[in-house]
């Protein structure tokens, strides 16, 4: 593709892409183009990603030992939250939508996303919602009211009515991250829909699109579910509304299904891309093509219709019907089928392939094992009359971190290592990515693992302070989340030394690709795919 | 050996010397893996299903990974292993192999774990039948209220644990959180069928010997139940996220036989009496005073600090509050809207003030109104009597 | 992955050879399809969301 960059100009002539180049702060203010959006959203994701861990490495700190050290309670209830809200929508969403926008159109062979000017707002809402979540703390050290929300991500009333002033800037964040994702998912599908090369018919997408596209259905079905529930919120909370309040003829646990409608389908909108990225990874690595390309789209449809009717059961201990408690129980243990044959295709891909281990592919073998806990103790945790003793505890937080970020983190930083040499043309430094590797995993372990055995203890969650029996574990837990936090450190150091150089990476980058995006010279040209390329 | 000089150095020995000090700690502690002695027959049939899935989901686990790195170590490219080009199942024994995973999978969702947790759920849920007695739960921020409908006991349960200790200002105790002032007493062998509410937000009573957890909703009855095994002291905790003191609002229940537990009531009951005939008599200031700071001790200091001063904006202070320094009583000795009065018996809509009507005795309430009135700076030396708070409600 | 995904021309073959780029009109049409749906899911949400508010107990 020699020719590629003589075709830039065409191509900002003929298609309005670029029209004017502006320079500095105003270009990527205005760009319109997927790669240099796609960028920004996994620069702002990585950023984030240390905010929230900043404020997660506090909380672990003051859990180090019982008694209060370093905060008091309400500080401690704000950044538990406020880390969770960062993490999901402003690090792990906009990670996954960064893929996205890189990947899609090189995957189908677009010239770019099918409505750019819609793909460059959604991302500009990002920045101004996560200062709004964030802003209540700055506010709260001049005085200006009692700090960020204090509720737990999960913002149930009434405690929420109640909250402070922190409660309406995270509702007002919340729409914003809402609007920015419903605008990213309809630009996906459109693109999917409409601007695939010819012969590409949907069952020869690539898996990773199939995996975003489920995704972006979930997001425009779920996302507006939540937006009503925290506008129900704010209506409670300022216009004298009873959506939530008993007294008034409403209903608490009102808000808990409309939230955990949108927050179980929430989980798997953070994991279905990476799941549809673990089979390329795969496949190249084991230099064999994909085992049950078409068993893996049924089950990611699956799981996608699935996800969205056993919401439930995040609140079996809230007093539900007995039939309801059953349905949501074997609703919830059907999901586990379709997630075998996931994890049966990963690892039928492997077998008789010709393995290699470079940094990608321990990331996704990682993974594999470490999210397999994460269904696997999902599978124990949909038992109601177990549940009751987990629910609540610990035993919750271990788990749903292994599967986000064992599975959520750790499947993004494996589609980093996989696709970084193809978009910036650099090889990624080996050495330092397998020590990032290694020191994730163990330290990951070392600070989630223990929190099972909390919850089983009896320890609960969301608690700034803890009765002695659970020092032991807490302490572990607390010096494996120092190990695990600054050792993103490296990753970081990794991403900005592969951007500013090293060594040279080829179209294909690694030996076993195969796919329309490996075909395009490395990095791709600002403008790709003017040429149409053809699927036979 | 060299003495270390780079700073990388030293901070490497240091941290091997923190380690190597922390080492024998950690051997040496008390570490619990599973699940504290069951004592009601849910808490064991929970324990029993929990094992049995941890015992299945290992198996899965060591299995389906066991193959998954056989072949790591088998399908090597360093070995020179050629990839083989199949992309799905080919044929009647491959199908086979692909299908009968998923089927020993239905066969461990619905069969070998549904079953018994279809039961397990029946058993749990089963409040209504042959229930001996009853337990009200009244969850609310940051205390348990308890309440026998049979006998008429009613009672707050809270924190005992000193807020020094929580600050780090005194030794911890060997119950560190998990003591109350009133513990909960129930009789062993007993079915004891558990109402459980709030009056506020969202609370959970859970103690984890019992295997139950339900949440208190406000305005809405959830219901459970126990039968203790086991005479004994059990201890839990809220689980549900409640505002700025959720770590601190303990369940200590204390079961015993049932001759102790009858014993028991008739003390509670004549404590009752004797309290009630307190409103009916005629205080002076300095014993409403005494008494009242030990209410407030109890109940108001949490939010509104043992110095009146509060935690703005959330919790206003009550030290030259204009509130608690207005007046006491309309002309005719009628409640004044959003007066000192109204709000502590009818507490503030949408805030973490409670109806503190509901919980506190007449006695109580008028002590606390006159200590706060008399208290921190506030020099306003009026008085009200517990005669008057009952008139009032 | 079953698909065999494969350009339908290496890297030496002649212009004339590739396919046809995506002409100004059919890129127009396909934008113009996309915005439809785009309205269509836009709509779909906005819907879900109002909806939302009538509910009742």
């Amino acid at each position: 593709m020699s020719n590629a960059s003589s075709l830039d100009q065409h191509a900002a002539d003929q298609h309005g892409y670029g029209a004017s180049h502006p320079s500095g702060i105003l270009r990527w203010l205005t760009t319109t183009n997927h790669k240099e959006i796609g960028s920004m959203y996994l620069i702002f994701a990585l950023i984030m990603f240390f905010v929230g861990g900043a404020m997660i490495l506090a909380v672990r700190a003051e859990l180090f030992q019982p008694g209060l050290q370093l905060m008091q309670p309400e500080f401690f209830n704000q950044l538990i939250g406020v880390h969770a809200l960062v993490m999901i929508f402003a690090a792990l969403m906009p990670a996954a939508t960064g893929f996205a926008n890189w990947q899609i159109p090189l995957m189908i062979g677009a010239p770019d996303m099918a409505l750019p000017r819609i793909n460059n707002w959604g991302f500009w809402l990002l920045p101004p919602a996560a200062t709004l979540l964030t802003l209540p703390f700055i506010l709260a050290l001049f005085g200006i009211g009692d700090g960020a929300v204090a509720t737990g991500w999960t913002l149930y009333a009434p405690l929420s009515v109640q909250g402070g002033m922190g409660v309406d800037f995270a509702i007002f964040a919340i729409h914003i991250l809402g609007i920015s994702s419903i605008l990213g998912s309809i630009n996906i599908i459109v693109t999917i829909f409409n601007l695939r090369a010819p012969g590409m018919t949907m069952m020869k997408l690539p898996l990773f699109c199939w995996g975003w596209l489920i995704t972006a259905f979930l997001l425009i079905a779920t996302i507006p579910v939540l937006a009503g529930a925290v506008t129900m919120l704010l209506t409670d909370r300022h216009f004298g509304t009873n959506f939530f309040n008993a007294a008034g003829g409403g209903d608490p646990i009102l808000f808990q299904h409309l939230f955990w409608f949108f927050g179980h389908p929430e989980v798997y909108i953070l994991l279905l891309p990476v799941w549809g990225l673990m089979p390329h990874v795969i496949s190249t690595f084991s230099r064999k093509a994909v085992y049950g390309y078409k068993a893996q789209v049924y089950a990611f449809i699956a799981i996608g219709v699935l996800g969205v009717i056993v919401w439930a059961h995040h609140f079996l201990t809230a007093g539900l019907p007995v039939p309801a408690l059953l349905y949501f129980m074997y609703s919830t243990m059907a999901i586990s089928l379709p997630l075998a044959v996931l994890f049966f295709c990963w690892i039928a891909t492997m077998w008789r392939g010709a393995m290699s281990f470079e940094t990608p592919m321990l990331f996704a073998l990682g993974f594999i094992v470490l999210f397999g806990m994460a269904g696997l103790t999902g599978l124990v945790l949909a038992d109601v009359a177990a549940d009751a003793q987990y629910h609540h505890s610990y035993f919750v937080v271990a788990h749903f971190h292994y599967a986000l970020f064992a599975g959520g983190i750790m499947g993004v930083m494996t589609g980093v290592y996989f696709w970084l040499p193809k978009w910036t043309g650099h090889m990624v430094d080996e050495k330092l990515g397998k020590l990032h590797f290694w020191l994730t995993v163990i330290s990951f372990n070392l600070t989630f693992m223990p929190q099972f055995f909390l919850g089983l203890a009896g320890m609960p969650r969301r608690i700034p302070d803890y009765a002695l029996q659970f020092a032991e574990f807490n302490a572990i837990s607390t010096v494996g989340a120092f190990i695990l936090g600054f050792s993103q450190l490296i990753f970081a150091y990794v991403v900005w030394k592969c951007i500013r150089g090293g060594e040279k990476a080829s179209d294909k980058v690694w030996e076993g690709t195969e796919g329309l995006e490996w075909d395009l010279p490395s990095p791709p040209p600002l403008h790709s795919w003017e040429i149409q390329p053809v699927i036979k | 050996m060299k003495m270390p000089h780079r700073p990388c150095q030293r901070a490497a020995v240091s941290l091997l010397g923190l380690l190597a000090a922390l080492l024998p700690a950690l051997a040496n502690a008390d570490y619990s893996w599973n699940f504290p002695t069951p004592v009601t027959p849910i808490a064991r049939n929970t324990l029993h299903i929990h094992n049995e899935f941890m015992i299945i989901i290992t198996v899965l686990f060591v299995t389906v990974f066991a193959i998954m790195i056989y072949s790591m170590i088998k399908h090597r490219k360093s070995l020179g292993h050629q990839p083989a080009k199949f992309t799905g199942p080919t044929g009647t024994v491959q199908w086979l192999w692909a299908l009968v995973p998923f089927a020993i999978l239905i066969f461990i969702d619905y069969i070998l774990v549904g079953i018994p947790a279809y039961h397990a759920v029946v058993q749990m849920e089963d409040t209504k039948t042959k229930a001996d007695m009853v337990l009200k739960v009244t969850g609310m921020q940051w205390k348990w209220q308890y309440e026998y409908p049979d006998s008429g006991i009613k009672f707050i349960s809270t924190l005992a644990t000193s807020r020094d200790q929580i600050a780090n200002k005194e030794t911890k105790g060997p119950h560190y959180l998990l003591d109350v002032d009133n513990p909960v007493v129930l009789p062993v062998g007993k079915k004891v069928r558990i109402l459980i509410t709030s009056t506020d937000v969202i609370h959970t009573w859970w103690v984890p010997q019992f295997g139950v957890k339900r949440d208190a909703i406000p305005g809405f009855l959830r219901e459970t139940w126990v039968n203790i095994e086991t005479p004994g002291t059990y201890r839990g905790q809220c689980a549900e996220l409640c505002g700025k003191d959720h770590g601190f609002m303990p369940v200590v229940v204390h079961a015993v036989p049932e001759a102790e537990y009858l014993a028991w009531v008739d003390k509670k009951k004549n404590e009752m009496a004797a309290a009630a005939a307190g409103s009916d008599k005629t205080w002076s200031k300095d014993e409403l005073v005494a008494a009242g700071k030990e209410v407030y001790e109890k109940q108001c200091a949490v939010c509104h600090q043992p110095n009146g001063q509060g935690m703005p904006p959330a919790f206003p202070a009550l030290a030259g509050s204009k509130i608690v320094n207005g007046p006491l009583l309309s002309p005719e000795g009628k409640l004044i809207k959003d007066s000192h009065v109204d709000r502590v018996l009818n507490g503030k809509e949408g805030t973490a003030m409670q109806t503190f009507k509901n919980t506190l005795s007449d006695t109580e309430l008028a002590a606390v109104i006159t200590f706060e009135r008399n208290s921190f700076g506030n020099t306003k030396g009026d008085l009200i009597q517990p005669a008057l708070i009952k008139a009032l409600r | 992955m079953s698909q065999t995904l494969h350009r339908a021309d290496g890297e030496n073959s002649a212009a004339e050879s590739r396919a046809p780029n995506f002409s100004h009109e059919e890129l127009a049409r396909r934008r113009k399809a996309s915005q439809r749906l785009a309205w269509v899911l836009g709509t779909v949400a906005l819907a879900l969301y109002l909806i939302g508010f009538l509910l009742k107990r």
